[in-house]
């Protein structure tokens, strides 16, 4: 199971839905943000790998902490050594489902506001996250957005007390997915 | 007080000589961005299938050996997806499912226009991991 890794967990999680009910991803944007008086720590990604089964709603996506980028070498050499420790814990994984599905039709152009809740995965830990989420569906194509707050501690993620006033206890997780349809 | 200054003034110059040093050097160091990928050296030089496979067959071990590390990378030009802020090239052999995406951080270059599916192309970039694809980010055209 080992090495065959995520890909097959993801075909596994999905092997009962029909591949036409699947919506897939493999660039998917994740950002997040740290804002304090003293300064504002922001980063992101474009390669979450996510998949939306549009029948059951269950959702997950998957991010490697390498791939987030910053503006400064110092302050991603920092995030992936002493707070993520990416060595030991190189992804992030948010397992869920969108709890009122029945709001979301697919097949017509709008924007639906639904409510999304799982577990998210972060440095090892796993938190259950409930945030709302915003469904858009524009020409047969969907995308999911949505914009939580994690508070660090809870995924044991420690902030050295001499960049304790940088830091923010809490950050701003912003998830942008734009689906492609599955032949 | 100019007994102590005659005496000591070398001292006293070269403390704040390192001074001003040490705290350029924080700054510059503190601001540092991220490397132009064009400008690095590639630590290996690969075909796609060959790092698929190496990820395939024992991720841990591949993440040890090629993650944070320039990689060039040679394959066909399975797909290309561009959104607004990014595009991301799959490079693979042709035949597997996964390939090497390749994540370009300007989506309007015209590294990415001149890209055609179903060509050859050998892309430069930095080793993230492996989901579905083997990520690379920061990633420019080799020449």
């Amino acid at each position: 199971m080992k090495l065959v890794g995520f890909p097959l967990l993801l075909m596994l999680t999905f092997i009962a839905s029909s591949a036409q009910d699947r919506l897939l991803t493999r660039n998917g944007s994740i950002s997040f943000y740290s804002r304090t008086s003293l300064e504002d720590i922001e980063a992101n990604t474009q390669t979450a790998v996510s998949v939306l089964d549009k029948k059951t709603g269950q959702l997950e996506f998957s991010v490697l902490i390498k791939s987030f980028t910053f503006e400064k070498a110092l302050m991603q050499e920092h995030f992936n050594e002493n707070y993520l420790e990416s060595d030991q814990f190189p992804k992030s994984i948010f397992r869920g489902r969108i709890e009122d599905l029945s709001k979301v039709s697919f097949d017509k152009n709008g924007r639906y506001a639904v409510s999304v809740t799982g577990e998210l995965t972060i440095h090892g830990q796993s938190q259950t996250v409930t945030t709302p989420a915003i469904i858009t569906v524009l020409d047969g194509v969907a995308s999911a957005n949505a914009e939580f707050n994690i508070v660090l501690a809870d995924y044991k993620i420690t902030i050295p007390s001499l960049v304790q006033d940088k830091v923010s206890k809490t950050v701003r997780i912003a998830v942008n997915l734009k689906y492609q349809a599955q032949p | 007080m100019k007994k102590w200054w005659k005496r000591y003034r070398f001292f006293a110059l070269a403390v704040c000589t390192i001074a001003v040093v040490a705290a350029v050097y924080g700054y510059v160091e503190y601001n540092r961005g991220l490397p132009d990928t064009h400008h690095l050296r590639a630590d290996f030089k690969l075909e796609a299938s060959d790092l698929v496979g190496k990820f395939e067959i024992n991720e841990p071990q591949a993440n040890a050996v090629y993650v944070d590390k320039t990689i060039s990378v040679h394959g066909l030009v399975s797909g290309i997806q561009i959104t607004d802020t990014s595009a991301a090239v799959f490079l693979s052999d042709g035949s597997s499912v996964t390939s090497v995406m390749c994540q370009f951080e300007n989506a309007s270059s015209r590294e990415i226009k001149n890209l055609k599916k179903g060509t050859q192309a050998t892309i430069k970039g930095i080793c993230s991991g492996y989901l579905m694809d083997v990520v690379m980010v920061r990633c420019v055209l080799d020449k």
